[in-house]
C-alpha cells in the first residue's frame, strides 16, 4: 500500500501520536482519487496545523453573504 | 441517532438560510460534546474538501493547540456554499453511533479504498456508510422540509431552477438533486428511525 497511506495511519492512529478516535473525510470532484492521494492530502493539512498554518474559523464572526 | 431527530426537529423551526452556527449550538447540545473547533487549511478540492477528527492523545500539539479533541478541518479555497456543505456534513458525525467511528489504522485504510473503489463483494462497511449518511443529514439540516416542499413545487412549475434553489439554501447545487429525489422522504426517515 502507498507510502502516504501507512505514513497517515501512523500520525492518527499511533498511541504516542494523536491516537484519533474517529475521523471522516469528505472527498472531492475528482473520482479517480487514489486512497494514497486522500492519505497526502491528510498528511499535508496535519503538517500545515502542526506548524501554525491554518486559519481558524469563527462561525460568530465570520460575515455571512446574503 | 434519536439525538439527530431532535436536532431534524429543531431544523425543522428555522429559514433558510439556515445558520451553520444554530445548526452546531444544537448538535453539541444534544451530543454534550462540549466544544468543536474548525479551521482552514490548504487541501487540494479535487482530492478533498475537508474533514472530520477527534483525537485522544491530550499531549498532541494539535489537541492542546484548540483546547480539545474535536476538529472540522476545511479547505481554503472553496467557495462559501461549498464550506457551509462540508462543515455541516463533518458535523454530523458527532452523532457516529459506536460502531461507525473510524478508529483504527485498518478502518482508516478501508474507508479511504472504499472512496477510491466501492467493493464489488463486501458489505460496505459502517464507517463508509456514515460517510453517505452525513451527506443526507446535512441536506436535511440545511433545508427544512417546508422549504423542500415549497421549492419543490416551484422546480415543478419552473419557476425556478437548481441554481436559483442552491442560492437560496447556500449549498453546492450539484447536491440541490438529492433534495427532489423521489426516495429522500425514505432516506431520511430511515437515518431518524434508526434503520441505517
Amino acid at each position: 500500500m502507498g507510502q502516504q497511506l501507512e505514513l497517515a495511519k501512523k500520525r492518527l492512529f499511533d498511541k504516542d501520536s494523536l491516537a484519533v478516535t474517529n475521523i471522516k473525510l469528505f472527498p472531492g470532484s475528482n473520482r479517480d482519487a487514489t486512497a494514497d492521494q486522500f492519505a497526502d492530502q491528510i498528511n499535508k493539512s496535519i503538517s500545515q496545523i502542526e506548524s501554525g498554518d491554518f486559519v481558524e474559523v469563527d462561525l460568530d464572526s465570520e460575515p455571512e453573504p446574503k | 441517532m434519536g439525538k439527530f431527530k431532535e436536532l431534524y426537529d429543531y431544523c425543522q423551526t428555522l429559514t433558510p438560510k439556515v445558520s451553520r452556527r444554530h445548526i452546531e449550538k444544537k448538535t453539541l447540545e444534544l451530543t454534550g460534546v462540549e466544544q468543536i473547533k474548525a479551521m482552514k487549511t490548504t487541501l487540494d478540492t479535487t482530492i478533498c474538501r475537508g474533514y472530520f477528527l477527534s483525537a485522544k492523545n491530550k499531549d498532541h500539539p494539535i489537541v492542546k493547540c484548540f483546547g480539545g479533541s474535536n476538529v472540522i478541518v476545511l479547505a481554503r479555497d472553496q467557495n462559501y456554499c461549498w464550506e457551509r456543505f462540508v462543515y455541516t456534513k463533518e458535523l454530523m458525525h458527532l452523532f457516529d453511533s459506536d460502531d461507525e467511528p473510524t478508529d483504527t489504522a485498518d478502518k482508516f485504510e478501508k474507508l479511504l479504498i472504499d472512496l477510491e473503489v466501492p467493493s464489488a463483494t463486501e458489505s460496505p462497511s459502517e464507517q463508509i456508510m456514515s460517510e453517505r449518511k452525513g451527506i443526507w443529514m446535512a441536506l436535511a439540516c440545511l433545508c427544512p422540509e417546508k422549504s423542500r416542499v415549497e421549492l419543490g413545487e416551484l422546480r415543478t412549475k419552473e419557476h425556478i431552477d437548481n441554481y436559483g434553489i442552491a442560492l437560496k439554501l447556500r449549498i453546492p447545487e450539484q447536491y440541490v438533486p438529492l433534495l427532489f429525489q423521489p426516495r429522500y422522504d425514505v432516506i431520511i426517515n430511515a437515518i431518524i428511525d434508526k434503520a441505517i
